[in-house]
């Protein structure tokens, strides 16, 4: 009999999840109880990265055409929600999903331009640190 | 930029297959970036797939892998300029030869052009001679028979057989000439296909191949640069440019440089 493991995500949410699927996770793995709270990990996300741990457990091989095309379309996410399942992914140490989701990163970041990588990134905050610099060396 | 943390941009860049231009872009991004980009292991493994065939440098632990890479870069890279320089050359005095070669057949065409008319006048006065003699075994007026015999007494040369001799002298100038004019054409062409290649070598409209020397050249060639970039897209002085540290240029760069901070490997 397979356990079902619950998956809490930081607004309360519960989670359903097969064994197959929940031990994808190594967190889950190396968890004593049945029951994980995950933090600062809203709904939304925690239930991306469910439905992502479902279909990985009932497909064994992970070089199957149609489950790669699947990953790929998985991934095209928009960046914040991208930075997001990275952190759930790294949390719940689920080494496939982080590889994929940083590799997408990579993709992204390689397609732009300097400039359009500060447009879109905004959390690279040249002026700030421009600024910063300025400001150490007195000016 | 605090969304991820150093671990999961090291995966990033890691994982990300990202070549030195990408890395160079990214490290300029921020100062977070700069130091995570910067590290050994990622120019380790750019060295030696970029570089597999030079020989590992004795290791110093003072050098790092970056500034290895770019050293090798470097090099690299003015070979290629060295390399193209030579071909240029090399195209240059072959469009030189073909501009020889045309002026030599110009001035071939010119004398053969010259023989032909002088032929063709000497042909004609023997033309004129050879009427002149037949028209004098036809009865004609006492006026026109003097002049008639004036003309063949003054020719000296048999008639007919120089004729003959003309005749043949013309045909051959004008084969002589259809050669010259063929091999002009050929030559020609010859040289508006070693001009187009030429024009195509040249063409590269950022490839800016200064060697980079440190300091304040770099400030000065840099915003020169920038000056030239302003123009044009970001994609292509991304990608085109082989300047090492220069890979697209933002006005943030220029700030960067003006302030003495450089990117010193």
């Amino acid at each position: 009999m397979s356990r079902v493991f619950k998956l809490k995500s930081s607004d309360n949410e519960t989670f359903e999840v097969e064994e197959a699927a929940a031990l994808l996770s190594e967190t889950i793995k190396s968890s004593s109880s049945t029951e994980i709270t995950v933090p600062n990990v809203k709904a939304e996300i925690l239930g991306k990265v469910v439905e992502w741990c479902n279909k990985h457990a009932e497909s064994e091989d992970t070089k199957d055409q149609l489950i790669k095309e699947w990953d790929a379309e998985f991934v095209s996410v928009d960046q914040h929600v991208l930075f997001k399942l990275i952190t759930a992914a790294d949390y719940l140490q689920i080494k496939e999903l982080v590889d994929q989701l940083t590799q997408r990163v990579g993709d992204m970041i390689k397609a732009k331009t300097l400039k359009t990588v500060e447009m879109t990134y905004p959390t690279f905050n040249v002026e700030r640190e421009v600024q910063e610099e300025l400001k150490s060396l007195g000016f | 930029m605090s969304v991820l943390p150093d671990e999961l941009w090291r995966r990033v860049f890691e994982i990300g297959g990202f070549s030195y231009k990408d890395l160079c872009c990214v490290s300029i991004t921020c100062r977070r970036f700069r130091r995570l980009s910067d590290e050994d292991h990622l120019w380790s493994h750019l060295l030696s797939s970029d570089f597999p065939l030079v020989a590992p440098h004795p290791s110093s632990s003072s050098v790092t892998s970056k500034s290895l890479y770019k050293l090798r870069f470097e090099r690299d890279r003015d070979k290629k300029i060295a390399a193209h320089q030579r071909a240029l050359l090399r195209k240059e005095s072959q469009i030189i030869e073909h501009l020889r070669k045309l002026r030599d057949i110009e001035s071939r065409l010119a004398q053969e052009t010259h023989k032909m008319r002088a032929t063709r006048v000497d042909l004609s006065n023997f033309h004129q001679v050879r009427q002149a003699s037949l028209a004098l075994n036809v009865w004609q007026p006492e006026i026109i028979r003097g002049r008639q015999k004036q003309i063949v007494e003054q020719c000296v040369v048999p008639t007919e057989s120089r004729l003959h001799a003309l005749e043949m002298e013309l045909r051959l100038c004008k084969q002589q000439i259809s050669g010259l004019e063929k091999a002009y054409k050929d030559e020609k062409q010859r040289l508006g296909l070693a001009e187009e290649e030429l024009q195509s070598m040249r063409y590269h409209p950022l490839r800016d191949h200064r060697p980079l020397s440190s300091g304040d050249a770099q400030c000065t060639s840099k915003s020169k640069k920038l000056k030239r970039c302003k123009g044009q897209s970001f994609a292509c002085s991304c990608f085109q440019s082989h300047s090492f540290l220069l890979l697209s240029s933002p006005v943030k760069l220029l700030f960067f440089c003006s302030f003495g901070l450089n990117f010193d490997i």
